[in-house]
C-alpha cells in the first residue's frame, strides 16, 4: 500500500518534469528562431518527451480510472453483487490481456534495438530509451488496475459508476 | 472487407460491455492481427510511431493553458464583457452565453471545459433573471460546442494529424463553422425568447462597460495573440501552445493577481495525465487504420458510396449522417481515429476540399457531445444544472433543429470553410 502510494508519487513528479521539460524547450525553440540561434535538437527532445508523457499520463488515467467508456448497458441490469462482480472481472481482464502481450512485445522491439544499437538521428541517444516507456508503462498500467480493483475501495467504486457520475468526478469541471 | 468488419464488430461488443475503449480497441486489433496472420510487430511499432509527432506536443500544452485560464477566474471576466454588450437586447443573457463560449472556445479546446467553468455562472445569471432552467441548460450546453470547433481545438488538432493536413489550415477552418453556427444560435435564442418573453432588458452605464471591458481585456487578447502567432505563420501551433501558457500565467499572475503558485504543479501534472488518457486511444486506433489499409477497406467504402453516386454534395451529406449517428454513439476522438482513414480517400476521389472533410466532421462530431446516448458535454450539464438527461434534450430541440439545417448547409457550402482558412494562412 505504501510502496503503491510512493509510486504513484514518482509518477506525478515524472509527469511533472516531463511536460514542464516540454513546455520549455518549446519556448527555447520559439526564442532561439527569433534571434536567429535554432536548436537543432529541440523538435526530437520535445518529441522524446511527449511519449514518455503520454505513457505515464496514460498510466495515472488508469490509477484514477479515468479512461473514457461506455457503462449505460450496465442500467439495465437490477444492482446486484453479481452485476458489479461482473463489470469488475470484465474490466481486469480487458486490462490484464492487453497489456500483458503489449509489455512483451515492446520489450522485445525495445531489446531488439538496444542490441542492434539503433541510435536517434539528431540527440543521437539510443532508440531503446525512446521505444521502453510503452513496455515501462504497460507493466505500470497493469499495476495500477490491480491497485485500483484489489487495494483502493473508492478507485474500485469509480469502476463501477454510471456515465453521469464518471463525468461528474472528471478534473476539467472541478 | 472481412477483416476490418471483425474487427469492428469485437470493437462494439467489447465496448458496449463496459471496457474503456482504447483497451476495447486494443484488444480487437490483437485479435484480428493474430487470426488473420499479420505481423504481431507491427502493434508495438505503429503504437509508437503515432505518438511521435510534434503536431500532437499542442495536446498538452493546451490543456494546460486552458486549465491556467479557469484557475485563473478568466471566465468571469469574459461573461462579465460579454454581458455588458447584449444587456439591452431581448434574451439578451442568451446572447451571452453564445458569445462567451466562442470566446473561451478561442482559449480552450475542450468543450467538457466550457460547460465545467463557465456553465455554472451562465445558468445561475440565466435563471436569476427568470429564465426556465431547462432552457438555461440546453442553450449552456449547445454553445459548449463552439469550443471544439473554434481555434484552438484539441479534437481538431487530432482530426488534422490523423488525416496528414496542415494543422494551422484546419484550425484556421474551423473559424467558419463557428461563426455560422453561433448564428444559428443567436437565430434560436431570439425566436425562443421573443415568443416567451424571456430575460430582462438592462441598462448598464456606458462608464461601468469601458471599466468592465478594459479589465477584461488581457483575457480577451489572449486568444488574438494565439490566433495571430499562429497564422501569421511566426509560430507552429505547438509552440503557440507554449506561448498561450506563459501568457496565461503572466496576466493571472501581474493582472488579475488571482494565481495560486501552490496549484500550478497539480495543473501541470494534470495536463499530461489529461493528454494521456485523450490520445492513449489515438494509440491503438493506429493500429485499427493499419488493418483498414492492409484490408483495403477505403477503397470497398469508397466503392460502396460512388456505387450511390458521384457528386460531392450528396458525398458530403452522407458523410454528415455518418458522422452525427456515429457521434451519438461513440467518444470523439476515437470517431476521428477510425472514420477519417476510411472516408477522407473517398472524399477526395469526388473532389472535396481535405481541410474542408476534417473541419466538417470535427464539427459533426462535436454536436454529438451534446446527444444521448453517450454525451460528455449532456452528462456534465446534467450536473452542473442538477437537471435531468431527458429534461435537457427536450429544451434542447430548438437548437438540434437549427443545428441541422446548418450541417446540411454546411455540408453543401465548403467555402464556410475555405474562406477563413484563405484569409489566414
Amino acid at each position: 500500500m505504501k510502496i503503491a502510494k510512493t509510486l504513484w508519487r514518482i509518477i506525478d513528479v515524472i509527469l511533472f518534469i516531463t511536460v514542464l521539460s516540454m513546455l520549455v524547450v518549446v519556448l527555447m525553440q520559439v526564442l532561439g528562431r527569433t534571434f536567429g540561434k535554432s536548436i537543432p535538437w529541440s523538435e526530437e527532445m520535445t518529441r522524446n518527451l511527449f511519449i514518455w508523457t503520454v505513457n505515464f499520463g496514460m498510466v495515472v488515467g488508469f490509477k484514477n480510472v479515468d479512461h473514457a467508456r461506455v457503462t449505460f448497458v450496465y442500467d439495465f441490469f437490477k444492482p446486484s453483487k453479481v452485476r458489479d462482480f461482473i463489470q469488475i472481472v470484465i474490466y481486469l481482464l480487458s486490462a490484464v490481456i492487453f497489456f500483458t502481450f503489449l509489455t512483451i512485445w515492446n520489450f522485445q522491439m525495445s531489446f531488439r534495438q538496444l542490441r542492434i544499437r539503433e541510435i536517434s538521428p539528431a540527440l543521437a541517444i539510443p532508440m531503446f530509451w525512446v521505444t521502453i516507456p510503452m513496455g515501462v508503462c504497460s507493466v505500470l498500467a497493469l499495476i495500477a488496475v490491480f491497485y485500483t480493483v484489489f487495494l483502493d475501495p473508492d478507485k474500485r467504486e469509480r469502476i463501477l459508476m454510471k456515465d453521469l457520475e464518471l463525468v461528474a468526478n472528471m478534473e476539467e469541471l472541478q | 472487407m472481412s477483416m476490418s468488419l471483425v474487427m469492428m464488430l469485437i470493437f462494439f461488443v467489447l465496448s458496449f460491455i463496459g471496457i474503456p475503449l482504447a483497451l476495447s480497441l486494443g484488444l480487437s486489433v490483437i485479435t484480428t492481427v493474430v487470426s488473420f496472420g499479420l505481423p504481431i510487430t507491427v502493434i508495438g511499432r505503429l503504437m509508437y510511431t503515432s505518438m511521435n509527432s510534434f503536431l500532437l506536443v499542442a495536446v498538452p500544452l493546451f490543456i494546460l493553458a486552458g486549465s491556467v485560464m479557469g484557475k485563473g477566474g478568466v471566465s468571469d471576466q469574459i461573461f462579465g464583457a460579454a454581458h455588458t454588450l447584449v444587456s439591452r437586447l431581448r434574451g439578451g443573457l442568451g446572447y451571452v452565453n453564445i458569445i462567451a463560449s466562442f470566446v473561451f472556445g478561442g482559449i480552450s479546446g475542450s468543450s467538457v471545459a466550457d460547460v465545467g467553468s463557465l456553465g455554472p455562472l451562465e445558468i445561475k445569471a440565466m435563471t436569476d433573471q427568470g429564465y426556465p432552467k431547462d432552457y438555461s441548460a440546453a442553450i449552456t450546453m449547445v454553445t459548449a460546442t463552439l469550443s471544439s470547433v473554434v481555434p484552438p481545438s484539441i479534437l481538431m488538432i487530432i482530426a488534422a494529424v490523423t488525416a496528414n493536413q496542415s494543422v494551422s489550415a484546419c484550425l484556421a477552418g474551423g473559424f467558419g463553422p463557428a461563426i455560422i453556427l453561433s448564428l444559428m444560435f443567436v437565430v434560436v435564442n431570439a425566436y425562443v425568447s421573443i415568443k416567451n418573453d424571456y430575460g430582462v432588458i438592462e441598462k448598464i452605464r456606458f462608464k461601468d462597460i469601458v471599466k468592465i471591458n478594459l479589465k477584461a481585456l488581457p483575457a480577451l487578447l489572449s486568444p488574438l495573440i494565439i490566433l495571430f502567432g499562429m497564422f501569421s505563420g511566426l509560430i507552429t501551433p505547438t509552440e503557440a501552445a507554449a506561448v498561450a501558457v506563459v501568457y496565461t500565467l503572466l496576466i493571472s499572475q501581474f493582472f488579475y493577481k488571482t494565481l495560486n503558485w501552490k496549484e500550478i504543479p497539480r495543473q501541470i501534472v494534470n495536463a499530461g495525465v489529461t493528454a494521456g488518457t485523450i490520445l492513449f486511444i489515438a494509440m491503438t486506433a493506429a493500429v485499427a487504420t493499419y488493418i483498414f489499409a492492409v484490408d483495403q477497406l477505403p477503397m470497398r467504402v469508397s466503392a460502396l458510396i460512388l456505387g450511390i453516386s458521384h457528386n460531392k454534395h450528396i458525398v458530403m451529406l452522407i458523410f454528415g449522417l455518418i458522422f452525427v449517428v456515429i457521434g451519438m454513439f461513440m467518444d470523439a476522438t476515437a470517431a476521428i481515429l477510425l472514420i477519417t482513414p476510411v472516408l477522407l480517400p473517398t472524399a477526395q476521389q469526388v473532389g472535396v476540399n481535405p481541410v474542408h472533410f476534417v473541419v466538417f466532421m470535427v464539427t459533426a462530431l462535436s454536436i454529438g457531445l451534446t446527444t444521448p446516448p453517450v454525451g460528455v458535454c449532456l452528462f456534465a450539464t446534467s450536473l452542473v444544472s442538477n437537471l435531468k438527461i431527458e429534461t435537457i434534450v427536450k429544451a434542447s430541440i430548438p437548437f438540434f433543429i437549427g443545428i441541422f439545417i446548418f450541417l446540411v448547409i454546411y455540408a453543401l457550402v465548403p467555402a464556410i470553410t475555405l474562406i477563413p482558412v484563405s484569409i489566414l494562412t
